[in-house]
């Protein structure tokens, strides 16, 4: 149990930062359908290798170490005997950033010797952790000095220089042995840079791969009857962080293990770069190995990432109140913290917009005024002739709404949607007239034009005046909406419970107090603060990286277009199709490091094309970027994007193209030039018929 | 070992006191007026510019030697080739304009050498071009172990590793850094307090708070951002202070007098302890990110 006083429950957001205790404290089971849980799915007890893959954030590492052997220690009181006999494996974890694999490269040395020198040493490394683990497991089960000799001396029969090795009968000697083998690598790597060369002497190697990690295990399950049946699990985080070549050889020993001996290999989805062995054969999913994408695994359901990030927030404010000698029942904490929430209102976003706008029109009526003001001067204003009449139709067009703009806006929508399909003999008057007389029959409940544009529009509205009067879009607020926007990922939402706390906290709120709200303001802060956080955060290195920016640059203008003009076409659009037979294939590419990075999640159902019956895939940008640009998260509404639209945006040298369908997406969806290709080609009978 | 006895003085105007003068001086040619004013007074028999491929200049005279790769181990083999460095040689290198690893395996070159005390100018700028948002370098292209700055000890457990980052104006650096050695739990940022100009450091804790959501828990730590010996010193404490620690990593991203001090540390220690300097690398630096010359300083380093 921790006794330290915890100050803001959600501050710690890696795992890496958790003592071993806290991992085994703050975990929590994901339970997904039909009652698989990750135990269910990692399996300690077959042989089946795991490849393990999920972005920053998804709980990677949290998993790997709470299946290392200090935390089975942990959940065993440190029983080290109840550990095999129930466990029946021993999760030997290691991370590999310490091997700083870059250093096996370049200095003038060639890609064969780096090759061999790194796999000598990857084998020395990772056998320092087992030879640590087994000797602690020898010490606590008292194994007789002797069994321990016999063990060392049938290791070392593995080296090829047997004979010359003396004096080496126990595992700390061994593990002093390898260290010292290890050393001298160290030593010509290192010097290397210098002189341009390794010393052959001090880099030969002394054992056939896969000797010592396969080898080691299986004399210990010979020799010590404890382990005979216990499974060695060499449990590695980072993959990541190797070289492909690198990949390869830790594939090949995945591909070739010997029993006792599976591996489990955590990697960020980036890095799970490649499935080929030293040899250039694929491994076969299913059969040889299997992949565990957690990030899918955690999003294919909803309901059950929700109630896991339920289970997560509880459990950290159960130990937050613990640390203040509190005890409070779980559901209590569970309904106060949901009650905690100030809730959206768009009254109270409204009453904002009408106290800032106390002296003078509201921006959305001024413009309206300049586009009208424009039209006369294209000719583009149909009855209009002069900027006189335009204080009239506005006037008229504001009848009714009480001076509330989002009824305005509503208004509007719909004076825009028909200035642009009018025809040449229609005008103005007629279209308010109808405005107007819909209008009326929405406010009085009846049915009207209006009914369906308040239903599906009024996020995207409640955004266009928020902006527009520069004050902040809320509809990111609650526990729900940060479940959702987080996707499935619990760091981006532990982070926005982080700030919310932080924020509230600068605002005096004393958010974790009985009774305390956490204003509106907070939760915007917060979720625009973690936003920022994803969107820098993306690890993305060198001109990969540039172009991803820029895609991602291109398709958030695309998407503030669509929602924020005066005639938007879809609702809250956050989400487009693509048919990906026609795209190129640095396109895809593209597409496919966006996904990979997490900046945009694909729909696995995707949908058919109606005409052509071909599989149409469908992307949604990262609900958690979504308050940057004040895009919408809910599903609704989607895009269809043609192949040069698609390429515009992923086409790292498409800028020019861009700009041009920008341009004239635009003018499609803005007054007064979307009447522009209509009054050509028009004809004159009347939008009305009377 | 007291880091913080060694010598140090500073000149107005690029005024520099060089005795009797050098036998090499070695300056990075960054098209700033710092650098030049500096060049031009000190009195040395070989005058030399060391132009790096990653500031994209012209620049081409007798005393320029043109640095053809981006990599610090191989820039500088066809320099060592003509020049003919000694052991007793009398050396001065003015850091201002150099590229940080190279700088830092240029050292480690001439410690190797047998070269036991170089002098070292760096010239204050009056203020960066974009105060907090000046950008130093171009998109990064890898983290990673600045070569031949490793150990010849690596500890496996990297449970008690340390990370050391001095911490400067580029957020996105210092993201990249922490974030690439994201599973080392005791992470320290050495801030240049005081800093070269009193806004500045206001401007690097205006930068740390951008990258705070990629560091996670940090301990914060200062050291003046003009006095490499005092920065050497804090590391050496903060080393202390850890007595069970396993790999050092330190991560120069802030002035360059703090990257000398970085560099000294490293070269008093890395026979006897586990330290490593690492960096995120970019093919892509600014010149000219800094105007006007305030002061120079003189560290004169001595080496084991």
């Amino acid at each position: 149990m921790m006794t330290n006083e915890i100050n803001n429950p959600f501050s710690v957001t890696k795992a890496t930062e958790f003592t071993d205790l806290e991992i085994k404290e703050y975990w929590v089971e994901f339970n997904s359908k039909e009652n698989v849980s990750i135990e269910s799915i990692l399996n300690p007890e077959e042989y089946l290798p795991k490849y393990i893959i999920g972005g920053k954030g998804c709980g990677k590492t949290h998993i790997l170490r709470y299946y290392s052997f200090p935390l089975q220690k942990i959940r065993y009181d440190n029983d080290v005997e109840s550990v095999l006999i129930n466990d029946k494996y021993i999760g030997l974890y290691s991370v590999f950033h310490g091997l700083n694999s870059s250093r096996f490269n370049g200095k003038g040395v060639s890609e064969s010797e780096w090759q061999s020198v790194f796999e000598y040493y990857f084998e020395l490394y990772l056998c320092d952790n087992l030879l640590l683990t087994i000797k602690e497991i020898i010490n606590s089960l008292k194994i007789k000095s002797s069994t321990e000799v016999e063990l060392v001396n049938k290791i070392l029969i593995l080296f090829n220089n047997y004979s010359e090795i003396n004096g080496i009968d126990t595992i700390d000697l061994l593990i002093s042995f390898l260290s010292d083998l290890r050393r001298k690598i160290d030593f010509q790597v290192l010097n290397a840079a210098f002189t341009r060369k390794l010393d052959f002497e001090d880099v030969k190697v002394l054992f056939t791969p896969g000797d010592l990690l396969f080898g080691i295990p299986n004399h210990i399950s010979n020799s010590i009857d404890q382990l005979g049946s216990v499974k060695f699990i060499y449990i590695f985080d980072e993959y990541e962080k190797l070289y492909e070549w690198q990949k390869k050889f830790v594939n090949t020993l995945v591909w070739d293990k010997k029993n006792p001996v599976t591996f489990w290999i955590g990697a960020r989805r980036y890095g799970y770069t490649t499935r080929e062995t030293k040899s250039g054969q694929e491994m076969k999913s299913g059969s040889e190995y299997q992949d565990i994408n957690l990030d899918v695994f955690i999003r294919q359901s909803e309901d059950l990432y929700k109630k896991f990030a339920e289970k997560l927030f509880i459990n950290r404010l159960i130990k937050y109140y613990e640390s203040k000698r509190l005890k409070i029942d779980p559901n209590l904490i569970k309904v106060n913290f949901y009650k905690k929430f100030e809730q959206y209102s768009e009254l109270k976003i409204i009453n904002q917009i009408i106290d800032k706008n106390r002296n003078k029109e509201f921006k959305h009526i001024r413009e309206l005024r300049r586009k009208l003001s424009l039209g006369i001067k294209s000719g583009l204003s149909l009855n209009l002739s002069d900027d006189s009449e335009i204080d009239n139709v506005i006037e008229n067009l504001i009848e009714n709404t009480d001076n509330n703009p989002l009824a305005q806006k509503y208004k509007a929508f719909l004076f825009y949607k028909l200035w642009y399909k009018a025809k040449q003999v229609d005008t103005f008057k007629v279209i308010i007239e109808h405005i107007n007389t819909e209008y009326d029959k929405h406010k009085k409940g009846e049915g009207s034009e209006f009914n369906e544009i308040v239903d599906k529009r009024k996020k995207d509205f409640i955004a266009q005046l928020t902006k527009e009067n520069n004050i902040k879009n809320t509809e990111y607020s609650g526990i729900n909406e940060f479940i959702r926007i987080s996707q499935g990922n619990a760091r981006s939402f532990i982070l926005i419970l982080k700030k919310v706390i932080e924020f509230s906290r600068i605002r005096g709120e004393r958010p974790l107090e009985e009774g305390a709200t956490i204003s509106i303001d907070s939760q915007y802060l917060a979720v625009y603060d973690t936003a920022r956080w994803f969107y820098e955060d993306v690890e993305l290195v060198g001109e990969i990286g540039k172009k991803t920016y820029a895609s991602l640059k291109r398709l958030s203008d695309y998407f503030i277009l669509e929602r924020f003009c005066d005639k938007p076409v879809e609702t809250t659009v956050s989400c487009f199709y693509i048919k990906s037979e026609n795209i190129s294939a640095p396109v895809l590419e593209s597409i496919e490091t966006m996904k990979i990075h997490s900046i945009l999640i694909e729909d696995d159902d995707g949908r058919l094309e109606k005409n052509t019956g071909r599989k149409e895939r469908l992307f949604q940008i990262n609900k958690v970027l979504a308050p940057l640009w004040s895009l919408p998260t809910f599903v609704r509404g989607n895009h269809s994007f043609n192949v040069d639209l698609t390429e515009s945006i992923f086409n790292s040298e498409s800028d020019k193209l861009f700009d041009q369908i920008y341009q004239q997406r635009k003018s499609q969806l803005n007054a007064p030039e979307f009447r522009k290709k209509l009054k050509d080609g028009e004809k004159t009978l009347s939008l009305f018929n009377k | 070992m007291d880091y913080s006895i060694f010598y140090k003085t500073s000149y107005e105007n690029g005024k520099v006191d060089c005795g009797k003068g050098y036998d090499f001086f070695f300056s990075a040619f960054d098209n700033c007026e710092r650098t030049s004013i500096i060049f031009e007074n000190i009195l040395a028999e070989q005058k030399i510019w060391i132009n790096f491929p990653h500031y994209n200049t012209n620049y081409s005279n007798s005393d320029v030697y043109q640095c053809v790769s981006y990599k610090e181990d191989e820039c500088f083999i066809d320099l060592f080739e003509k020049i003919d460095i000694l052991s007793e040689s009398n050396i001065c290198i003015d850091i201002t304009g150099f590229i940080r690893p190279h700088l830092i395996y240029f050292i480690k070159v001439l410690s190797r050498i047998g070269i036991k005390k170089i002098d070292f100018l760096y010239s204050e700028p009056i203020l960066y071009r974009n105060a907090e948002d000046t950008s130093f370098s171009g998109f990064i292209d890898e983290v990673k172990l600045i070569e031949g700055c490793g150990s010849d000890i690596v500890l496996p457990g990297a449970e008690n590793d340390i990370l050391i980052i001095a911490s400067g104006y580029d957020d996105k650096l210092i993201a990249k850094v922490s974030n690439y050695k994201s599973k080392i739990k005791n992470r320290y940022y050495l801030l240049g307090f005081p800093s070269l100009q009193p806004d500045m450091y206001q401007e690097s804790i205006l930068k740390m708070y951008n990258a705070k959501d990629s560091i996670g828990h940090r301990n914060d730590r200062f050291a003046p951002a003009n006095d490499p010996f005092i920065t050497a010193q804090v590391i050496n404490d903060i080393v202390e202070e850890n007595p069970n620690h396993s790999n050092i990593y330190l991560s120069p991203l802030s002035t360059k007098p703090q990257t000398l001090g970085i560099a000294f540390y490293y070269l008093w220690n890395f026979e006897v302890k586990p330290v490593n300097i690492i960096f995120p690398y970019s093919n892509v630096y600014f010149p000219k990110t800094a105007s006007g010359i305030k002061k120079t300083w003189k560290y004169t380093f001595e080496l084991p």
